[in-house]
């Protein structure tokens, strides 16, 4: 080897030594960074950490949840847990690190449509730290994830979720985070097709009889732990077109499955189309849950 | 396998180290298997492609050093364009052309079942056909003094960091470094590995995470607000920067990483004051292609006004097509011609203001920032066309910005402020990038570029999406 390639690979040996000191140090002080922002944030996730809500009425399902109870509209003291593509194994998880960090709620509506897609969301990794039965539930699913976490710590908090509890460690109104939008009138008019596939899919047998048992788990649970709490589901509306009668139909049919038929809240039965109480085909505006939140927190709390 | 594929990095370290060890003739044939098998990785088939082009190009270049006069030199140079660009043709318009056909007769009332060749597009096909232009080209110009042997040529139309998405390197820029092969440096590898981080952070992170929101407002923009539609195209024309410049710097680098030199591709692009000064730092590669290769041949400014227009805007309809068969992109072509156009004639009729002769320093900032955000709308609206394939929805997109319902409702609330931080980010890189001086002093000081290459790799791992795989620019 020559003099001049000697001299090359030692300075190139040191320049990479810097940029690998320098990315420890880094990634040391982002995560102490991202840890304490989890922690404090406002956001719904970090509040249940915090263990300071006390509510009649806890809300919980994907984002046809967050768009279903607005707790800034209610009278009653409502805490809206909802979360985007919030699915069936995590809604169960999250709703039991509520209780186990001393938070308190006497019902709990489950947004029905977050039941049909079993499984547990990987996306909530941020708060595997700081929620023990979520990180339970997600053992399985997300063995990618917690494997790349440990290489790469910052991978953990790489989710939108971790963005938003930056976005509310700023601006502290998370609880009214929902849809401000209306349907656009060529929306309205002619609604896209394909928005209601994620939710219209048929469920296997071995699928329903496990989110089944994931529901009566958590009776059970409930049952044990929180004797004074109950649990009710709410099928929030969807835009009620031709174009998307036949996926409403669909899904009625699994929550049946699941539920039973009767044994919840089915409000997509009853929706006018008007297209103002739609942020979209699958999501209420600020008008539609105005519209219904009489209704749902009548059953809820005559349920209890 | 593409760069962001868990697969690349073994590979380019195996790739890194074994080549480190070979001597010279060896490490043609080794990259030449190293960037075979990196491209079969897609589709072996489409090897024997890539060969025959590299045949033609080899025994044609050699006819034409050889050639004593003008008609056959020129005679080979053209069987090598013509072959070349036949292989172009029958993969990538062969189809457009005979539907098109179709559609013609069926409009005139005769029925007509074209048969359509139902075949896969090989990857990288316009990129290695207009690499074996270059080669033979360059040899018929004279600017390439001796033709190469086989191998090299394999290696330079097949070398991997290249063969998917360019930049287009010509034949005498690569081939000399090919034959003096691999060199080690610590400064070049030092810039390589800077050039590929910002290419990750590009890709991963402004045009990975930009991408789920594009696509769901361009794939049913009428469920959208006015408001939603026009974050659309701005976040499309963030995401096809960060997607291709990205993919490029990660290129320049891995080339870099040898020792290898190849020209910029993307230089702060969006920071152009006008039409001209885009194209000299958008895809550099091929507009500079286009510009010795296709509009100096064909007269450039040199026979009066109307013929330059003519020019101009052939040269950007033709490079509209190259991205494919298809009318969007020569609808984006033909707006990028007409874009060049109107300044050329702006510029005639005294109308362009120069800001640099300006006295008081806010007004020619003032007049530049409003250049630069002409230009970028206008580039904006060209973008549009290039992502939605056909005309009427083109439109209808646009009616329904027009409308202004709902101009300031944006769904996307959070995905903007995310977009807007990591577009900032770009843009402040960007500005570093365009003045060249703070670059130089940059890449100098080791501490520096040191940290802040450890910052950037922070974000990556803070905000990075590692799920989309491809890259928008395979598909040409």
């Amino acid at each position: 080897m020559t003099g001049s390639r000697v001299k090359d690979l030692t300075k190139l040996t040191k320049f990479l030594a810097m940029v690998l000191i320098a990315l420890a140090t880094f990634t040391l002080l982002f995560a102490m960074a991202c840890n304490a922002t989890l922690r404090n944030s406002d956001f719904r996730l970090s509040r249940v950490s915090q263990s300071n809500i006390n509510a009649r009425a806890l809300v919980i399902g994907n984002s046809r949840g967050v768009n279903l109870i607005d707790p800034t509209l209610t009278s009653v003291t409502t805490f809206n847990l909802s979360y985007n593509g919030l699915t069936s194994a995590s809604i169960f998880a999250l709703a039991r690190d509520f209780y186990r960090a001393g938070n308190t709620a006497d019902t709990i509506i489950v947004e029905a449509s977050g039941l049909l897609v079993p499984g547990a969301n990987c996306e909530l990794k941020p708060y595997w730290g700081i929620l023990p039965e979520l990180a339970r539930a997600s053992q399985n699913a997300c063995r990618k994830d917690a494997r790349m976490a440990r290489w790469f710590p910052l991978t953990r908090y790489d989710t939108e979720l971790f963005q938003r509890a930056v976005y509310y460690l700023i601006n502290r109104r998370d609880q009214a985070w929902a849809n401000e939008s209306t349907m656009t009138r060529a929306a309205c008019a002619r609604p896209p097709a394909g928005q209601m596939d994620s939710f219209s899919r048929k469920l296997s047998i071995a699928q329903i009889a496990r989110i089944r048992a994931e529901i009566t788990g958590f009776r059970n649970w409930l049952a044990t732990h929180h004797r004074s709490a109950r649990v009710v589901f709410v099928l929030a509306p969807f835009f009620p077109a031709p174009e998307t009668s036949g996926g409403i139909a669909a899904v009625r049919h699994e929550i049946d499955a699941l539920l039973g038929a009767g044994n919840y809240l089915d409000l997509t039965r009853t929706t006018s189309r008007d297209c103002t109480l739609f942020a979209d085909t699958l999501h209420l505006s600020r008008a539609g849950r105005d519209a219904v939140r009489g209704q749902v927190m009548a059953y809820a709390l005559t349920q209890h | 396998m593409s760069f962001v594929s868990p697969a690349f990095f073994p590979f380019l370290f195996a790739y890194l180290a074994v080549s480190a060890l070979l001597p010279q003739r060896s490490w043609l044939w080794f990259t030449a298997a190293a960037s075979s098998l990196f491209y079969a990785c897609w589709d072996w088939r489409f090897l024997f492609l890539l060969y025959y082009i590299a045949l033609v190009s080899w025994f044609c270049g050699l006819m034409i050093h050889a050639s004593k006069n003008e008609r056959s030199r020129r005679l080979y140079v053209t069987i090598s364009i013509i072959s070349s660009l036949l292989m172009l043709g029958v993969f990538k318009y062969f189809n457009f052309f005979v539907d098109s056909f179709g559609q013609l007769l069926a409009a005139a009332g005769l029925a007509m079942s074209p048969n359509i060749l139902r075949i896969a597009l090989p990857i990288g096909i316009s990129f290695y056909t207009f690499h074996a232009l270059s080669y033979t080209i360059d040899i018929y110009r004279r600017k390439l003094k001796q033709p190469t042997g086989l191998l090299s040529l394999v290696v330079y139309l097949a070398f991997f960091p290249q063969l998917v998405a360019g930049p287009i390197v010509r034949a005498w820029q690569f081939l000399p470094q090919i034959d003096r092969g691999p060199v080690f440096q610590e400064r070049k590898i030092r810039l390589g590995i800077a050039l590929i981080i910002w290419g990750y952070f590009l890709k991963v992170c402004v045009a990975n995470s930009i991408a789920p929101v594009a696509d769901r407002i361009f794939d049913a923009p009428l469920g959208y607000t006015s408001g939603d539609l026009l974050f659309g195209i701005i976040a499309y024309a963030f995401q096809i920067y960060g997607d291709f410049a990205g993919y490029s710097f990660i290129a320049i680098g891995v080339a870099k990483l040898q020792g290898f030199d190849f020209p910029a591709n993307f230089l702060a692009p969006y920071f152009s004051r006008s039409f001209s000064e885009f194209w000299r730092r958008w895809h550099i590669s091929l507009s500079s292609f286009l510009r010795d290769y296709l509009y100096i041949p064909l007269g450039g400014n040199r026979h009066g006004r109307l013929k330059e227009y003519r020019n101009l805007f052939i040269t950007m309809f033709l490079g509209g097509l190259w991205h494919g068969a298809s009318y969007n992109f020569a609808i984006w072509g033909s707006l990028h011609g007409a874009y060049l156009m109107g300044q050329r004639a702006a510029g005639d009729a005294g109308i362009v203001i120069a800001p640099q002769r300006l006295r008081w320093r806010a007004l020619r900032i003032t007049i530049q920032a409003v250049q630069m955000l002409a230009v970028f709308a206008l580039v904006c609206l060209a973008w549009m066309f290039f992502r939605i394939h056909t005309l009427d929805s083109a439109l209808s997109y646009l009616r329904q910005i027009a409308s202004g319902e709902g101009l300031l409702a944006v769904h996307f609330k959070f995905q903007v402020i995310m977009a807007i931080f990591l577009i900032a980010i770009t843009i402040a890189v960007d500005a570093t990038l365009i003045d060249r001086r703070r670059t130089v002093q940059l890449l100098k000081s080791r501490l520096p570029l040191a940290c802040s290459l450890a910052l950037l790799l922070c974000v990556i791992e803070l905000t990075g999406n590692f799920g989309a795989a491809g890259f928008i620019y395979f598909q040409f």
